[in-house]
């Protein structure tokens, strides 16, 4: 069978923003070993490949692959790969509806598909697990490895802490939006940190003010897995949410974030987070975004 | 017009080895701005863009983008542009014949193309000028700068060599194979020990075995400034390498790079050099495999 592929930027409503996705079609004899040539071979953040659904009741079997390994989980390879399908109308001779739901490593991944004037524009996922603490990291570590000095680590509201919904992260707050821009990722401090190695990939923001577009600005930066920085990342947004709603959120109710990522890097990204909550107790995690597609084409090595 | 583009990996004859290339059809009419956000987009080491020639003599026009800059020359583009315009047949109209030439920054960029069966299978190109040898820097600022010890540097043929080709090279023998894999490609360290503006490229190498006018090494090269924080083939450094050999030693030279292997993307480049009285011409040849193709929708 023939692989074609169609290739989205994700998060973003604007042609060379947001996050590059490649969606892969007809791998079903691929070995793992060779989707991680291909994922390697496209150089995104992310590739993921369209398979057929071990339950029927599913919409597709997807695998995800950053260039390096493949993931249980992540967020932006949901949201691409759900928007794709639905702007074909089909896969695996059904229709797509409102709402698609892929099995992964991870477990089942529901994503429901933005719809504007009838057109799909993106789509919005659920997190696969609930909000989770792994532990802390030392402030003065952690400065160390964006290239900062440790006064521009807020620690009034959280320690350095890694955070996940299926990924892990260390979320970081940073004092301003100076600290967000003149952070780097300095991979040796990361290998040299005791604290920070064991997670690696390290996601910083800071809440905005008043005036401000977004509600909170980050940057993600996961030089270890072969991303240097992230220009969109769903998976650690989520984290993000789900920490923020334990700090900030209602007791009842549905807190919403806009989240830029990306600037800095010149791929500018916007993410919506929402973080259900009834009782005190955080009940479900969801990102979306936007899409535009960028290439298609296919893969002529054999 | 539509854009339309080939992939190809170059310097290998193995897919998914080599040295990635993106080569772009039909962008005349694209900004500057708009080719380097499409060489972002591919996040490729390189991407091409194939114009209409100013000449009609030469064969067309090339502009090469890191995902970060316009270089004015770089070798993997010009080996994997030449195979795919030999693969196609013609371009702008006219035949693609054993040999192309192509106008960059640099000047005129001359290729011949090798044919196995009648097929394009990879080009030899000559350095459209010698580099120049600028002078040294410091070993133990090199070393520091991809995380070795001092003692990983090896300054009995030269010291850690600065040399000019279209980018700048810092050019380095490390002690071995060990050495070398050890190498890192961090650009916090690269600008701590070697200033701004940093050399483009750091490009570390071991001998592997030395013959009579052969040499057989392994090489890394690390540019985050670029964007590029590993090359798995570099042909612009191998001419840097190259010009950096011309100054050490005499006679010709057949020089065997194998790059790539530690970021598993083996790669092979084949240099020579070729003394001619006062004449010295530098080639560099390699294979491609066809990889992708397709069409921008945005």
């Amino acid at each position: 069978m023939t692989l074609t592929y169609e290739t989205v930027d994700v998060f973003t409503d604007v042609a060379f923003g947001g996050n590059p996705l490649a969606v892969v079609f007809g791998g079903e004899r691929l070995s793992t070993a060779a989707m991680q040539a291909i994922a390697r071979e496209f150089s995104y953040s992310e590739t993921t490949f369209v398979l057929p659904p071990q339950n029927p009741a599913h919409t597709a079997r997807v695998r995800i692959f950053t260039p390096n390994i493949e993931v249980p989980f992540a967020g932006h390879p949901n949201v691409g790969t759900a928007t794709v399908l639905a702007w074909r109308g089909k896969i695996f001779d059904r229709p797509i509806g409102d709402r698609v739901l892929f099995e992964e490593t991870a477990g089942l991944v529901p994503v429901a598909i933005v719809k504007e004037a009838g057109r799909p524009v993106g789509a919005t996922l659920t997190a696969p697990q609930p909000f989770q603490r792994l532990g802390e990291a030392d402030a003065t570590e952690v400065a160390a490895c964006l290239g900062l000095r440790p006064s521009q680590i807020r620690e009034d509201r959280h320690q350095p802490v890694t955070g996940t919904v299926g990924l892990p992260f260390l979320l970081v707050e940073l004092t301003d939006r100076a600290a967000l821009e003149a952070a780097r990722p300095v991979t040796s401090a990361i290998l040299s940190s005791p604290s920070v190695a064991p997670v690696k990939d390290i996601h910083c923001y800071v809440r905005t003010g008043a005036g401000d577009d977004f509600d909170l600005r980050t940057r993600m930066f996961a030089p270890l897995d072969g991303v240097p920085e992230d220009p969109a990342t769903g998976s650690a947004n989520c984290a993000l949410a789900g920490l923020l709603a334990e700090l900030d959120g209602p007791t009842d109710g549905t807190m919403r974030l806009r989240i830029a990522q990306g600037v800095e890097m010149g791929r500018p990204s916007l993410l919506l987070a929402e973080a259900d909550r009834t009782g005190g107790v955080t009940t479900a995690i969801r990102i979306g975004g936007r899409c535009v597609a960028i290439r298609r084409g296919e893969i002529v090595a054999g | 017009m539509a854009l339309t583009y080939e992939t190809v990996d170059v310097f290998t004859e193995t897919a998914f080895g080599g040295n990635p290339l993106a080569v772009v059809f039909g962008g005349e009419h694209l900004s500057t701005g708009a080719m380097q956000t499409i060489a972002r987009e591919f996040n490729f080491p390189e991407t091409t863009f194939v114009l209409p020639p100013a000449d009609p003599a030469n064969t067309a026009k090339v502009r090469i983008f890191t995902p970060g800059v316009e270089l004015p020359f770089a070798g993997h583009p010009n080996v994997g542009t030449a195979t795919v315009l030999a693969r196609r047949g013609n371009v702008f109209g006219k035949p693609v014949g054993d040999t192309v030439a192509f106008e960059e920054a640099i000047g005129l960029v001359g290729l011949e193309i090798v044919r196995e069966s009648g097929a394009a299978v990879g080009a030899v190109l000559t350095a459209p000028t010698l580099p120049t040898v600028e002078g040294t820097f410091d070993p133990s600022a090199v070393a520091a700068a991809v995380g070795l010890a001092d003692s990983a540097i090896i300054l009995a043929r030269h010291a850690p060599a600065h040399v000019v080709i279209g980018a700048t090279f810092v050019i380095a023998e490390v002690a071995d194979l060990d050495a070398l894999a050890a190498a890192r490609s961090d650009e916090g360290l690269i600008a701590k020990h070697l200033g701004k503006p940093a050399p483009d490229e750091i490009y570390l190498y071991t001998r592997l075995d030395a013959g009579d006018g052969t040499l057989h090494i392994r090489s890394r090269m690390f540019a985050p400034g670029l964007g590029i924080p590993e090359d798995p083939a570099t042909g612009g450094a191998a001419v840097a390498i190259a010009g950096l050999f011309v100054k050490l030693m005499d006679g010709d030279l057949d020089l065997t790079i194998e790059q790539g292997v530690e970021m598993g993307r083996p790669s092979r480049l084949d240099v020579r050099i070729l003394r001619n009285g006062p004449d010295t011409r530098i080639t560099v040849a390699g294979r491609r495999v066809p990889m992708m193709r397709g069409e921008l929708v945005a």
